[in-house]
């Protein structure tokens, strides 16, 4: 399910003299969120995934600020969030592709996928086009081993894939209407 | 304590004891264990799997030694085939994203990994993997990091924060993409104490300043005490040729098991130095110039033999970084020699507040409290300030105490360092309110267990003192101390169940406010609550140069000057009579001098002109002195002015006993020769020769250690709660503490520790920078009516409004200019400089 359109005026963080600052409505949201869950550094994880619903991503401004109001250092938090493939530091777009590069697509020349979806989209794993369009990412094991090799697009698992495959999935989204249906996630 | 357990170990049965991990115990038996990630200052990581052993009982399996506790009935096997190949398989792994290229590794030969590597060896096969390259990363200071050489075993980002509680790198990423990372990859803004790089068993982190083409194996390493603070920490130096090539730490050392800071691990290049002297100097006709050693001391040895024959007052002034043994000759050529009581340290901090402070109280002039203590408190009150930037080992231990074993510690002080992130409670203090706070939590301690009441009231004046503690009790008080008064209640009710508290009191170059008072209330305090007591004092060896009497109201042993037994023993050992007691301290004997009335100053170690705090008006006295003797490393600004300059060997070049805060005696042994020059002791001895006198062998073994149990309690009543003493004028407060990297004095001349010291500065918060006009990084001038200081502003959030935040270099040229009077908080203002 795709992404509804991320906004530009709608990122939380403006630029300061000091690199970005979150917006006040965006760190009253964030302590609210704190204050609401109560759990301390324990639920940094809950946090994180409301945060995920709230903006689409976990803006290093939003880290910070969770790190201060849990008590825990910046780092420690840019640790989880770049841990898990739930969380990224950075914008994703409307349509979010994955390519799996865990052992049973790697042998099955998953690498070939990669490298055709850079191509297709201009962009390197971990960015974002421009127009906020497409987001790409190498993620490891996507448990569809015997698809491989394989992607997940708007958490919808694709696969065997040839580069070719690939390039008719990409150009079936660019055809859609944008803004699609709600904000849902499938993503767990 | 529960009773003990039996497993099998290879066949033999072990007791062992509940809570006990299976490392701990193998260990114990002689077993050899590979271990990578472990490191024994931190909670157990399993993150390796190099440690691992073979389980044969109920649960068999590989598990590992240093993560796995032991239970009852468990059977392990260390040697099976599965461990051994599991081990291999790991360090397989491991060396997967590992450049291997030991030849010309800058670890070669001192490398854990590469042990491991020989020890327990690598399949030939090569698993179908390709790490992600990594490239040298040159761009932090001090720090260098290979990302390629790192085996992510996870010490370094352990340390940082369950150590040192910054907090500074983390693991980002994940499998083979794994990497170690500051936030935001920003530049490294941490404390720079060098316990990463020395943990790493890798090269992946390196310290610029040692890298060196010296192969490991051909230099010179000694382990020597710290000379640049008060911690005594054990420091591994590694030298070739006379030249220091590394400095590292020995996790087995005491006090502080390898951990180091940035002044310890970094400051070495003092000791080379291009500004050090080489060769005496001699004042000839208005001018200084280099003369020979026997000139220089003939000129010395006559000057004061003449002030002593003349009957004019001799002040003597010894640093409190002597060791005790130079602190003992210094003092003996004082009252032995010269014949004068004016035998002092400089206005060093901790030293009034053990002599007029603590020993009032307790009956001596020492802590009560040690490491030890520290770590088996069940709670911790720091006062003053943040020994984060002051005693960076005293901080890793009370972090070390939060973080692993739960132990809370409460900060009250005006200006914090990073302890605050970890303490249970933070009062924030006005400056130099901390005997008020204490003398308020006493009487509400008091107040909650009477019982106490019972128990103190033998000792002399207790009665007295409570009486009069009852004035603390008020709004008046609570209102002077600054901070919440439901804080303190809270506080006070938190030591009222302690039953075994700590009171630290830190002090530092840069700290307003009394002291000696303050030193005073932090011992009745603990008193009252039956805890032991920290005085964090300045110099390397604060504790030690006191017990060799280097103090007008001490003679060598902690004995009483006006003691007429001590002064019979002593008189009798040395063969001569003491001098009267009723010696000058730094300050009247500073007066006096700028009064023309002091014949001849000895300064050995201190420099009053540049380290002094103004108001005691060092320029006078030099100048006003007859004739003025300095023993110092380099030109220092008061040597400038003397008559007769010798260079001495200074910190690490050293041999004898410093005994620091805790008062324990460590060895200082010369990390590197000092060439020709001579160590102070050895000089002194010598004018005492030419001055008529052979120095006697110490008469006194003065006990080095803590006074558990000795010493006697004894009270006086406090004066009533009153307006703070002040000096200066003006409508913002000084907020000033002593900043990490340099001292300000020796510490200032290595190049490494200044290009880490932040750019001085003033912190204002923003609303007061508003009202002022001024914006970040525009120069004012911070004036307390007579002095004024010329900073960029730096406009901060944390800043307590109607306060400037001003770290102290401990030099003339930061704040302790406006701290003129030692021991008042400063009012001042804040004017945009023209």
């Amino acid at each position: 399910m795709s992404r509804p359109p991320l906004d530009p005026s709608e990122m939380p963080v403006e630029p300061g003299p000091g690199g970005v600052r979150l917006d006040p409505e965006a760190a009253a949201l964030v302590d609210h969120l704190v204050e609401e869950l109560a759990g301390g550094r324990e639920s940094l994880g809950p946090l994180l995934r409301l945060v995920v619903e709230r903006f689409g991503h976990v803006p290093p401004a939003v880290q910070e600020r969770l790190a201060e109001r849990l008590g825990l250092a910046p780092i420690e938090v840019a640790g989880v969030v770049s841990f898990s493939t739930c969380f990224s530091s950075s914008p994703r777009g409307r349509h979010h592709l994955e390519v799996c590069l865990g052992v049973g697509c790697a042998v099955a020349r998953g690498s070939r996928l990669v490298d055709a979806a850079r191509r297709l989209l201009g962009i390197d794993p971990g960015g974002v086009t421009e127009d906020l369009d497409f987001s790409l990412e190498v993620v490891r094991c996507l448990g569809a081993c015997e698809s491989s090799p394989a992607v997940r697009l708007d958490g919808r698992i694709h696969g065997p894939l040839t580069p070719g495959g690939l390039r008719a999935l990409i150009d079936r989204c660019r055809a859609e209407a944008p803004s699609g249906g709600p904000s849902g996630d499938s993503r767990g | 304590m529960a009773d003990p357990l039996t497993i099998t170990v290879d066949g033999r049965r072990v007791d062992a004891e509940p809570g006990e991990t299976l490392l701990t115990v193998l260990r114990r038996l002689g077993v050899r264990i590979p271990t990578l990630c472990h490191d024994d200052r931190l909670t157990p990581y399993g993150g390796c799997r190099l440690c691992v052993v073979h389980r044969k009982d109920s649960r068999p399996g590989l598990v590992p030694a240093c993560s796995t506790p032991v239970q009852a009935g468990m059977v392990i096997e260390t040697d099976t085939v599965e461990v051994v190949e599991s081990r291999r398989r790991q360090l397989q792994i491991l060396a997967l994203s590992h450049r291997l290229e030991c030849p010309v590794c800058e670890r070669h030969g001192d490398c854990r990994f590469q042990d491991l590597l020989h020890e327990i060896g690598i399949p030939d096969d090569r698993p179908p993997f390709t790490p992600p390259p990594g490239r040298r990363d040159e761009s932090w200071p001090i720090i260098v990091r290979d990302p390629e050489k790192c085996v992510v075993c996870g010490r370094c980002v352990r340390l940082c924060d369950e150590v040192q509680g910054v907090s500074a790198i983390g693991f980002v990423g994940r499998g083979l993409e794994v990497r170690v990372a500051t936030f935001l990859d920003r530049p490294l803004d941490c404390e720079f104490c060098g316990q990463c790089v020395n943990a790493c068993p890798s090269a992946a982190l390196l310290a610029r300043p040692f890298g060196s083409e010296v192969p490991t194996w051909l230099r010179a390493r000694a382990t020597t005490t710290c000379s640049l603070c008060s911690c005594g920490c054990q420091v591994v130096v590694e030298s070739f040729d006379g030249r220091v090539v590394r400095v590292t730490g020995d996790e087995s050392s005491s006090p502080n098991r390898g951990k180091l800071c940035a002044k310890g691990w970094l400051g070495w290049d003092i000791l080379s130095s291009p500004e050090r002297l080489a060769t005496p100097l001699v004042r000839r006709g208005g001018r200084l110039e280099e003369a020979s050693w026997e000139e220089a001391l003939d000129r010395a040895s006559r000057h004061l033999a003449d002030a002593r024959a003349a009957g004019s007052a001799v002040g003597v002034v010894g640093s409190a970084r002597l060791t005790s043994e130079d602190a003992w000759t210094l003092q003996w050529l004082a009252r032995a020699v010269l014949r004068t009581p004016h035998v002092t340290t400089g206005p060093t901090p901790g030293v009034r507040a053990l002599v007029e402070g603590v020993r009032p109280v307790l009956g001596r002039a020492r802590s009560t409290a040690g490491l030890p203590q520290l770590a088996a408190a069940d709670l911790v009150l720091v006062l003053r300030g943040d020994p984060t930037r002051t005693h960076p080992l005293v901080k890793t231990e009370l972090v070390q105490g939060v973080r692993q074993r739960q132990r809370p510690v409460i900060l009250a002080a005006t200006l914090f360092g990073g302890l605050e992130r970890h303490a249970e409670r933070v009062l924030e203090l006005a400056p130099g309110s901390e005997a008020v706070l204490c003398r308020t939590l006493a009487a509400e301690i008091l107040e909650r267990r009477p019982e106490l009441l019972r128990g103190l009231g033998s000792s002399p004046g207790f009665g007295l003192f409570a009486d009069a503690l009852a004035a603390y009790r008020g709004a008046a008080a609570r209102r002077l101390v600054g901070c919440d008064p439901e804080a303190i209640d809270a506080v006070a009710a938190r030591l009222a169940q302690a039953s075994r508290p700590v009171v630290v009191l830190v002090c530092g170059r840069g700290l307003p406010g009394d002291e000696g008072d303050a030193a005073r209330a932090a011992a009745e305090l603990a008193a009252v609550v039956g805890g032991g007591l920290t005085v964090l004092g300045g110099a390397a060896n604060v504790q030690g140069v006191l017990d060799a009497g280097l103090h007008p109201a001490l003679l060598p042993g902690e004995a009483d000057v006006s003691d007429p037994d001590a002064r019979r023993r002593l008189a009798a050992a040395w063969g001569v009579a003491l001098p009267d007691a009723g010696g000058w301290g730094p300050g009247e004997l500073f007066a006096a001098a700028g009064r023309g009335e002091v014949g001849a100053l000895l300064l050995v170690g201190e420099d009053p002109l540049h380290a002094w705090p103004p108001g005691l008006n060092p320029r006078a006295a030099v100048e006003g002195a007859g004739c003025v003797v300095v023993l110092d490393p380099f030109l220092s600004e008061t040597a400038r002015h003397a008559d007769v300059v010798f260079p001495v060997a200074m910190l690490g070049e050293r041999r004898g006993t410093l005994a620091g805060h805790d008062g324990v005696g460590r060895a200082l042994v010369p990390a590197v020769p000092s060439g020709s020059l001579p160590q102070d002791g050895d000089l002194l001895a010598e004018l005492g020769l030419r001055l008529g006198a052979t120095p006697p062998p110490p008469a006194h073994r003065y006990a080095h250690g803590l006074t558990e149990g000795e010493g006697s309690l004894r009270f006086e009543p406090p004066h009533p709660p009153a307006a703070l003493p002040m000096a200066g004028e003006g409508p913002m407060l000084l907020d000033s503490s002593p900043q990490l990297f340099h001292a300000g004095t020796v510490t200032a001349r290595s190049q490494i520790l200044a290009s880490l010291a932040p750019p001085l500065a003033v912190g204002l918060h923003p609303r007061d920078a508003e009202g002022l006009g001024v914006a970040s990084g525009e120069p004012v001038a911070v004036t307390d009516g007579r002095r004024e200081l010329l900073l960029q502003v730096r406009v901060d959030g944390s800043v307590r409004p109607g306060t400037v935040r001003v770290l102290c270099h401990g030099g003339a040229d930061s704040a302790l200019l406006l701290l003129g009077e030692d021991g008042l908080a400063v009012r001042c203002a804040v004017e945009g400089a023209r």
